[in-house]
């Protein structure tokens, strides 16, 4: 989450959106970390709806798993763990797609 | 004067903490300006000499072997492991000297360091090595310890420590497993060519996990899959299961596959590129909305939030 953190911040400002969804409601330890690691956009705090949580509904089965959409709504890209230069990868796939759209 | 003992000790550690980050991001800073993998090299050693047990421990080991693919990397790994204490950080290089082995193709050294993993072993000290005696294709061995491993799982299902962990998480971890246990036969197979064990082992696998909306499993379960139906010449279905990674999560890896069995099916690379962009069109799944509470019980609708804009959605859990 810092890392992502890192990207909003730089980002923040263009027409772009960053949510994360806690999958486990682990609220006493998730609030800390946010609280700690000062992490500014926005945390929802996943539950059930009907027979599937969200992240289930997403076919998440590994965390963290990251989605980038494009304005249209469309998939883009879909990132797995916190590998090397992830960070630089989301931050260029969000402004090329922030770039073609102008 | 207690208090203030007390006071001073934890300024202290406060400092030492934050002095170890600050030579970190130093070190960060000179690996980047040296462009020698022998300078590289020396840069870190000197780090671990100094601070041989912190968080960078593992991270810095395992970057090391890049540039130092010899006997020295195994001499100096082993040497730090003996001067260290806490038994965690250690038994994590194991997992880099693992690494090491795969990459000089020396099964009896993997061995010897699964061997060596403090009892009770953990599910990742199976994982890991089948899948570096995988790599290395020593079948043998691999389907010897897979075997090792499922039993492992069974029994580790009814065991106390498993159970501590909440019903959602097990079965998780349970379903994660059978996935890769089964992933991990069907590569066995194929590296075998029992194709028929091997994609029946595959198709297993799915049934007990399903994929990422974009239609991506687990453990580059697409590549294997692809390389087996390519393999059996049911190339169409080999492009199909290799698609979403190669357009959602690429890497190098799936996109190679890719070419090869574009080639194979249109003679030439000639309209991979057009290709790429009209399945990215026809496949590209739209996001899923919902409507969930943040920490002040606030209600926020996905859709209404990321309308018209570039958005990122992360899902995780604090460790």
């Amino acid at each position: 989450m810092p890392q992502i953190e890192k990207i909003w911040k730089e980002l923040k400002e263009k027409e772009v959106v960053f949510v994360a969804v806690e999958a486990y409601q682990d609220t006493e330890r998730a609030k800390k970390l946010i609280k700690d690691k000062k992490l500014s956009f926005i945390f929802l705090e996943d539950e059930l709806v009907g027979d599937e949580k969200v992240y289930q509904k997403y076919g998440v089965s590994a965390f963290p798993t990251n989605f980038i959409f494009g304005k249209n709504g469309k998939l883009i890209s879909y990132h797995l763990g916190y590998g090397d230069g992830m960070e630089n990868k989301i931050k260029e796939e969000i402004f090329k797609e922030l770039d073609e759209q102008k | 004067m207690k208090k203030y003992l007390v006071f001073f000790f934890i300024f202290f550690l406060f400092c030492s903490k934050n002095v170890l980050e600050k030579k970190y991001d130093l070190l960060r800073k000179s690996l980047e300006n040296s462009k020698e993998s022998e300078e590289k090299a020396k840069l870190i050693k000197d780090f671990l000499k100094k601070h041989p047990e912190s968080s960078y421990t593992y991270d810095l080991i395992f970057e090391l072997m890049d540039y130092e693919e010899t006997k020295e990397y195994e001499s100096f790994v082993k040497d730090l492991m003996n001067k260290m204490k806490k038994e965690d950080i250690k038994e994590d290089l194991k997992f880099c000297l693992i690494e090491f082995y795969k990459r000089n193709k020396d099964k009896n050294n993997i061995l010897k360091v699964f061997n060596s993993f403090n009892k009770p072993l953990k599910y990742d000290n199976f994982s890991e090595t089948i899948k570096a005696l995988i790599e290395i294709e020593d079948f043998e061995n691999s389907l010897k310890l897979l075997d090792e491993a499922k039993k492992f799982c069974e029994k580790e299902y009814i065991n106390k420590e498993y159970e501590k962990l909440s019903e959602e998480k097990r079965n998780r971890y349970f379903k994660r497993r059978n996935f890769e246990t089964e992933l991990f036969k069907g590569r066995i197979y194929f590296g075998l060519k029992e194709y028929e064990k091997s994609l029946s082992s595959f198709e297993k696998a799915k049934e007990f996990l399903k994929p990422s909306f974009p239609g991506i499993y687990l453990y580059d379960f697409n590549f294997y899959y692809a390389l087996l139906l390519k393999e059996i010449s049911k190339k169409e279905e080999a492009i199909s299961a290799i698609l979403p990674d190669v357009l959602f999560e690429k890497n190098e890896k799936n996109y190679e596959l890719f070419e090869k069995i574009y080639i194979d099916i249109y003679g030439s690379k000639d309209g991979i590129e057009d290709f790429l962009k009209a399945k990215k069109k026809e496949i590209s799944p739209s996001k899923i909305d919902f409507t969930l509470k943040d920490y002040d019980r606030k209600e926020y609708n996905f859709f209404d939030l990321s309308k018209e804009k570039v958005t990122l959605l992360a899902f995780w859990f604090p460790t």
